[in-house]
């Protein structure tokens, strides 16, 4: 079968496949390392394929339309986002209209949604694949009966029918991902040293975070880890394909959940020698052993992104993050930072309970740690997860449509509003934590002094653009709004 | 490895814990609650509930209670699941 993924663009920059799907802050983009992954299953199957990187590209929806139509596919895939589903079903309409294929839906809002997402896209989804879609793809591509095809659901064209879920696919079997579909130079990301590739090692999450739609909607709660010779397999696979990258991302929500399991990745990185060619980075937990950050750093792990989320152990419990207080993220800062690791923390504000004196707290933890880098976002609750239940139960939600989800500009929207702290006062929160965190002179000296290399004072000034991009065009619509207002009163 | 709910839960048992956990693992008696090490996926949600901390990971259960982590083991599997929030049958203690 002819298959096309298309990953609409929604805007400019719309980052798609991230844990918050809006255009970022950080003007980054993110590799579509599970489509690909998915894109390779039906490779391996026989079947051709295209990917079309819309979203990264900035393709005009017009753009889309031509190289896919040219394709002339029989199934359109599309990874449908909350707050583009509007946009993405235009765009499937369109496709459909001109090639009369077939449309399936995937990713995390289709999975929460299907009813809704086969409702509102009547006529043109007519597939939604939900959780982990890979074996239900190849299954939808090979003509297996409708009916059988474990994690879907459909339309007959009158009734909306949902099949029994897919269970939970060996991480072993999986091929690596089609890296050969895109050009690693499609994905900026001012952190990361560029071009770089992600590499998922497992899937599943072993922790509760209310607000995380991976386990709750994709990949479950059970930690799958690939073995340590797969993983690092696919990094030579990577070096393979785009000799040019000059970094890995491990994107694996919690790598370092197990500590064997990041022990032997590290040991088989030292042992092929991939940490003299490239270095690699990955997300981290503040409660990982500590005993195992030397060995990573032996082996080439450059920077830890990690989940600091809050600086008070009240948030961390209000969206259940278990297991880590602010103690143990204290210790875990200061023993990475002393070993060399560049730490890029994340933070929220807008936790369940948060006032303006704990969202206070956060950011006064923030700079209180030997960071590098942070972003800070509003605490975003997406249809499925836990965190969304509660909040449309007590009505802290303001949307009440999937187009209500993001800014003009596409940016991502603070939509949890409660009494004691409106989402008005979060984004202040939010502009005042990041303008804190960096514009302090020991922080600019600290970056300044960090550059070693052509690399790193790119990667610096791409930073340094988004951060006054950002700025800048909250300031011109402030201005224009008060001259509006001011025209307005006259 | 799990985590284990321990001797100070009985004839307390508080269910604030239950009330959090995303893989419902928590099964009651008449007494207490334990843990079903095959279903829980050590996240540590359930240890900051608890009013009289009771649970611990696997690694960090007190020498005095290691018999809990086989009792939790055995008993979890022949109990009905508990998943709601009950009145406590300690009302007494510390909240």
């Amino acid at each position: 079968m002819r298959v096309a993924i298309l990953n609409p663009s929604f805007g400019e920059d719309f980052v798609r496949v991230a844990r918050w799907s809006a255009k970022s802050r950080g003007r980054v983009q993110r590799h579509p390392e599970y489509l690909l992954t998915a894109a390779q299953v039906l490779i391996n199957a026989g079947h051709d394929v295209i990917f079309v990187e819309a979203a990264a590209r900035n393709f005009t929806p017009e753009q889309s339309y031509k190289v896919v139509e040219a394709f002339k596919p029989e199934l359109l895939v599309i990874h449908a986002t909350t707050p583009s589903i509007y946009n993405d079903l235009e765009q499937a309409k369109t496709i459909k209209d001109r090639t009369h294929c077939k449309v399936a839906f995937v990713g995390q809002h289709a999975s929460a949604e299907p009813q809704n997402t086969l409702e509102i896209g009547r006529g043109t989804v007519d597939y939604v694949l939900r959780h982990e879609y890979d074996y239900s793809l190849r299954d939808l591509a090979k003509g297996v009966d409708l009916p059988q095809i474990k994690g879907m659901s459909w339309t007959d064209g009158t009734n909306i029918i949902h099949n029994p879920d897919h269970e939970a696919i060996n991480v072993e079997e999986l091929p690596f991902p089609a890296w050969q579909l895109i050009q690693p130079e499609w994905y900026p990301d001012g952190g990361k040293k560029f071009p770089f590739l992600t590499l998922i090692s497992g899937r599943g999450c072993n922790n509760a975070c209310t607000f995380c739609r991976d386990p709750q909607l994709m990949y479950g709660y059970k930690l799958r880890n690939r073995s340590a010779n797969s993983v690092v397999s696919e990094m030579e696979y990577d070096l393979k394909v785009h000799p040019q990258i000059r970094e890995i991302m491990i994107e694996t929500d919690t790598f370092a959940a197990d500590n064997a399991h990041v022990t032997e990745v590290c040991n088989e990185i030292i042992k092929r020698g991939i940490n003299k060619k490239i270095s690699w980075s990955c997300n981290m937990r503040v409660n990982t052993d500590l005993d195992v950050l030397p060995l990573m750093r032996e082996s080439g792990c450059r920077m830890l992104m990690t989940g600091f989320e809050f600086g008070y152990d009240e948030g961390l419990r209000a969206i259940r993050k278990g297991g880590v207080n602010v103690d143990m993220a204290r210790e875990y800062a200061h023993t990475a930072h002393e070993l060399g690791f560049t730490i890029h923390g994340c933070f929220m504000i807008g936790a369940p309970g948060e006032t303006k004196t704990t969202a206070r707290k956060t950011i006064e933890f923030a700079k209180s740690l030997p960071l590098d880098t942070v972003q800070i976002t509003g605490v975003a609750a997406y249809p499925g997860t836990s965190l969304y239940k509660w909040a449309k139960e007590n009505n802290f939600l303001l949307a009440n449509d999937w187009r209500e989800w993001l800014t003009a500009q596409k940016e991502q929207r603070t939509l949890l509003n409660y009494p004691q702290l409106s989402s008005k006062e979060i984004d202040e929160f939010i502009d005042t934590g990041l303008k804190e965190f960096y514009l302090r002179p020991k922080q600019m000296w600290q970056m300044l002094i960090s550059i070693r290399s052509l690399g790193d004072l790119l990667r610096k000034l791409h930073g340094l653009k988004a951060f006054a991009d950002y700025f800048a065009k909250k300031f011109m619509r402030y201005f224009q709004k008060t001259n509006t207002y001011a025209y307005q009163a006259k | 490895m799990a985590h284990v709910v321990t001797e100070p839960c009985i004839k307390c048992r508080y269910t604030d814990c239950v009330t959090v956990c995303p893989v419902d693992c928590f099964h009651e008696d008449a007494e207490m609650l334990v843990i079903d090490p095959d279903v829980c996926i050590d996240c540590g949600a359930c240890i900051p509930e608890c009013p009289v901390q009771a649970i611990y990971t696997e690694d960090d259960v007190p020498e005095k209670w290691k018999s809990f982590v086989a009792l939790n083991k055995q008993k979890s599997k022949a109990l009905p699941t508990i998943t709601e929030k009950k009145e406590p049958l300690a009302k007494d203690r510390p909240a």
